[in-house]
């Protein structure tokens, strides 16, 4: 009998530890969706000046693009295809670390990081062509009627986005090599993958609004 | 007296017992009724065992009973076709990722579903700069919009999880986005000289 209640009284504690671990788990993820949804406020509102540049101003939207010309084009087109690859490789890793793989977690990880790291040296050669072409920050020196602080605020802040990504993959491998995380443990993996997805989603949208429309 | 029984079994006695106690499939049809035939049709324990056996041979050929037997292999053989079932969203999500098959509109694709999502990714982005190129009329901006919100709406779903996860997740991602849009509309319709 007194076994029994011992056996019942282990249960109750396994419950509610189990219950208080899913909890923190649960509040670790609401506050990087906290996070998210105040870049989401900072993100639209430079997609909005961008916006209202654009219906104000098309002619120099219009000429911005015929001076990047299709090449331009497709570097751009080539970049976003880096971060569409690199997010499914990020949620591949997650995958890999639900069946308990840290070695595949860090291979898929490390294709991650390495095309975020492509992703930004080719946004900085971009910037040196459309430099070249006088698109600049300073409204004065800036050819196109000021396009240069509208397109540089909201691209170099997704930029600085991905560097920050690619520091945080790189933290996330070191800490899985380290075993902290598990099949039972990979809220920290999954809280990254969060934010790089969220960080390919604006450049979904970016992608479309600056450079297509 | 049943521990004083208890005691004088050892464990291996107690083992051969269990065992020669025939499971429910061992009993051969139709032993019931032969051991029934031999008893004393006055003995009232067999009447009333008889009669018993009768009922419930009844109520198990009844309609009812039947449907309910077909439901219950169905629900069975479905769950193991399709796997064993979540416990919960977490489990769900993992049995998701695991797959190595996605079941979409009726057809099955060898791929797990997040490679489908990236192929659908890669398509839409192809499918845009194409576009972008070709269609030079005012519909080129409502078209384009259109796919990157899909696919801005695919990566959240399945990749961010909110296909598993609680909606509440969804609530702050969606009333700051509300928010902001509306401000920025409201920025767009006033005359920049005006404030």
């Amino acid at each position: 009998m007194s076994e029994i209640s011992l056996d019942r009284a282990e249960q109750v504690r396994n419950a509610e530890e189990a219950k208080k671990e899913a909890l923190s788990i649960d509040n670790q993820k609401f506050a990087m969706w906290l996070y998210l949804g105040s870049e989401v406020v900072i993100f639209t509102v430079l997609i909005a000046t961008y916006v209202v540049f654009r219906i104000r101003e098309p002619e120099a939207v219009h000429h911005v693009h015929e001076a990047l010309g299709f090449t331009g084009i497709l570097l751009v087109t080539f970049n976003t295809f880096l971060l569409l690859t690199s997010s499914w490789s990020m949620v591949m890793g997650l995958r890999e670390i639900q069946r308990d793989n840290i070695a595949g977690l860090n291979r898929w990880f490390s294709i991650t990081a390495v095309l975020g790291a492509i992703f930004v040296v080719l946004q900085y050669v971009e910037y040196r062509r459309l430099g070249d072409e006088a698109v600049t920050l300073d409204f004065a020196s800036d050819a196109f009627s000021g396009f240069g602080m509208h397109f540089y605020a909201p691209t170099a802040f997704h930029g600085a986005h991905v560097i920050v990504g690619v520091l945080w993959c790189l933290l996330v491998m070191n800490r899985a090599r380290n075993g902290r995380y598990s099949s039972r443990n990979y809220v920290g993996v999954e809280i990254f993958g969060l934010y790089w997805h969220f960080v390919d989603v604006v450049w979904i949208l970016l992608f479309t609004i600056i450079y297509l429309v | 007296m049943a521990e004083e029984h208890k005691d004088e079994l050892t464990n291996g006695e107690v083992e051969e017992l269990a065992n020669s106690v025939p499971g429910p499939d061992e009993y051969p049809e139709g032993q019931a009724e032969d051991v029934l035939a031999k008893a004393d049709p006055d003995d009232a324990t067999a009447k009333a065992t008889a009669e018993a056996l009768d009922s419930t041979e009844e109520a198990t050929d009844s309609p009812i009973v039947e449907a309910f037997d077909a439901g219950v292999t169905a629900l069975e053989e479905g769950i193991e076709k399709a796997g064993r079932a979540p416990n919960s969203p977490a489990e769900a999500l993992a049995h998701d990722a695991h797959g190595d098959v996605t079941v979409w509109f009726g057809r099955e694709f060898p791929f797990p579903v997040y490679t489908m999502v990236f192929g659908l990714l890669a398509v839409a982005t192809l499918i845009e700069v194409i576009l972008a190129e070709l269609i030079g009329s005012d519909l080129k901006i409502p078209i384009l919009l259109g796919i990157a919100i899909v696919k801005a709406g695919l990566v959240v779903w399945y990749y961010m999880h909110l296909n598993h996860d609680s909606r509440v997740f969804a609530l702050t991602l969606a009333l700051p986005l509300i928010i902001a849009l509306l401000s920025a509309l409201f920025l767009m319709g006033v005359d920049p000289t005006s404030y």
